[in-house]
């Protein structure tokens, strides 16, 4: 396995630190990390969400006609 | 950007505020205002104040406590309510329990017969824009102001709560807020709102109140006091006390709303006559809709009447969300 040592200097001086036999099962473990914490910053990102869709600038289509029609009614006041 | 809406009720300030892209916190406190020497020492001087202390013009005055606290002081019970100390008292109580120093826009309602008079709406806009001296060491700053009329509020809060607003934006809805002072009406057809179709009744919960109060007194030898009564029903009791003795107040508000429910259905069903077609549905909202709905119902017998949830915060829920 060959790692670009200019792209991913802090995992190359990780990885010098490791016997040469026991490189894979390190980066198994770090991509294991790695993905577990996308896992849950996906699920924060999610449940931040939610409240923000009921009222966001951009609604969702089910709310494009309530926006429609609330501006509308709106501009003619 | 942060939006409050905002209707000070003769009865309750009722407000909606919070910043674009977030639900509105939504908050009712009861209308009354005086300057701050009207209020008796065992009130004021007891340490667990429920009320707010502002500023109105430099003069001290408390606000949002219930309207039958202060002495000396007579309740503001006229179409130039918005004028008064008492308004301007709540009004910056409102923006003291906003918890912002910086509002980019204020959305107020007005009874529907003011808010056809342009004076009227550019001079409340021009009394709520601008910086406010609200406390001694308090500064709050409205950057734009936009009145509407009071009972528009609702329409929106209820095209907003509709799962598919589709259903509703070619239908001509007649919204109903019977409010303390005044009952209100619009007709909204297509999103637009019919001018000629809209008005204003002043027999409105203030007048089921008095006959209440009229109604009770017969029965029981006594008054018991427009407010009181107001301040029993704020609280969720259903009886009052007179002359040591507890009285059911249910069976005189519904007397009292048969009795004066149907001269506003009438006046109602008078101002429609110059549409060519009927409404398709009406929309109950306020503080006072429990007490018309009857009467609404048996006006409009083919119409589904419909009241949402907590009717008293629909029109700021509105107010607000037509801000955002």
């Amino acid at each position: 396995m060959k790692i670009p040592l200019g792209t991913y200097p802090e995992l190359v001086a990780d990885l010098n630190q490791v016997a040469p036999r026991e490189r894979a099962e390190r980066l198994r473990l770090l991509a294991m990390i790695g993905l577990r914490d996308l896992r849950q910053t996906g699920l924060r990102s999610q449940e931040q969400f939610q409240p923000l869709h009921a009222t966001n600038e951009k609604p969702s289509d089910q709310k494009t006609p309530a926006c429609s029609l609330i501006k509308r009614l709106t501009q003619s006041l | 950007m942060n939006v409050l809406g905002i209707d000070i009720g003769y009865s309750n300030l009722k407000m909606a505020y919070g910043p674009q892209g977030a639900e509105p916190k939504v908050l009712l406190r009861p209308a009354g205002a005086a300057p701050a020497d009207r209020l008796g020492e065992k009130i004021g001087g007891n340490g667990e104040e429920d009320f707010l202390r502002v500023l109105v013009n430099g003069e001290p005055f408390v606000a949002g406590l219930s309207p039958d606290r202060a002495e000396l002081w007579s309740r503001e019970l006229h179409e130039d309510y918005p004028s008064t100390n008492s308004y301007r008292a709540l009004f910056h109580a409102g923006l003291l329990l906003s918890e912002l120093d910086q509002i980019d826009l204020v959305v107020t309602g007005l009874p529907v017969n003011q808010y056809l008079n342009p004076e009227l709406r550019e001079r409340l806009a021009a009394q709520m824009q601008g910086e406010h001296q609200i406390t001694p060491r308090r500064k709050i700053t409205v950057s734009k102001v936009k009145v509407v009329p009071q009972p528009v509020g609702g329409f929106v809060d209820h095209v907003w709560s509709l799962q598919d607003a589709t259903e509703i934006e070619d239908s001509r809805v007649l919204v109903v807020d019977p409010g303390f002072f005044s009952v209100d009406w619009v007709l909204i057809s297509n999103g637009e709102l019919r001018r000629q179709s809209c008005g204003t009744s002043l027999e409105a919960s203030s007048v089921i109140l008095d006959e209440a109060v009229r109604l009770i007194a017969e029965d029981f030898g006594g008054n018991v006091g427009r407010e009181r009564l107001e301040h029993t029903l704020r609280n969720g009791h259903d009886q009052v006390r007179l002359f040591g003795e507890r009285v059911d107040v249910a069976p005189y508000l519904k007397k009292a709303a048969d009795k004066v429910g149907p001269i506003v259905s009438t006046r109602l069903r008078e101002s429609l006559r110059k549409e060519n077609a009927s409404a398709d549905m009406v929309l109950l909202v306020g503080g006072g809709a429990g007490f018309f709905e009857l009467a609404i119902k048996d006006a409009f017998p083919q119409l589904k009447v419909s009241t949402p949830d907590t009717p008293v915060f629909a029109n700021v829920r509105g107010f607000w969300r037509m801000g955002v």
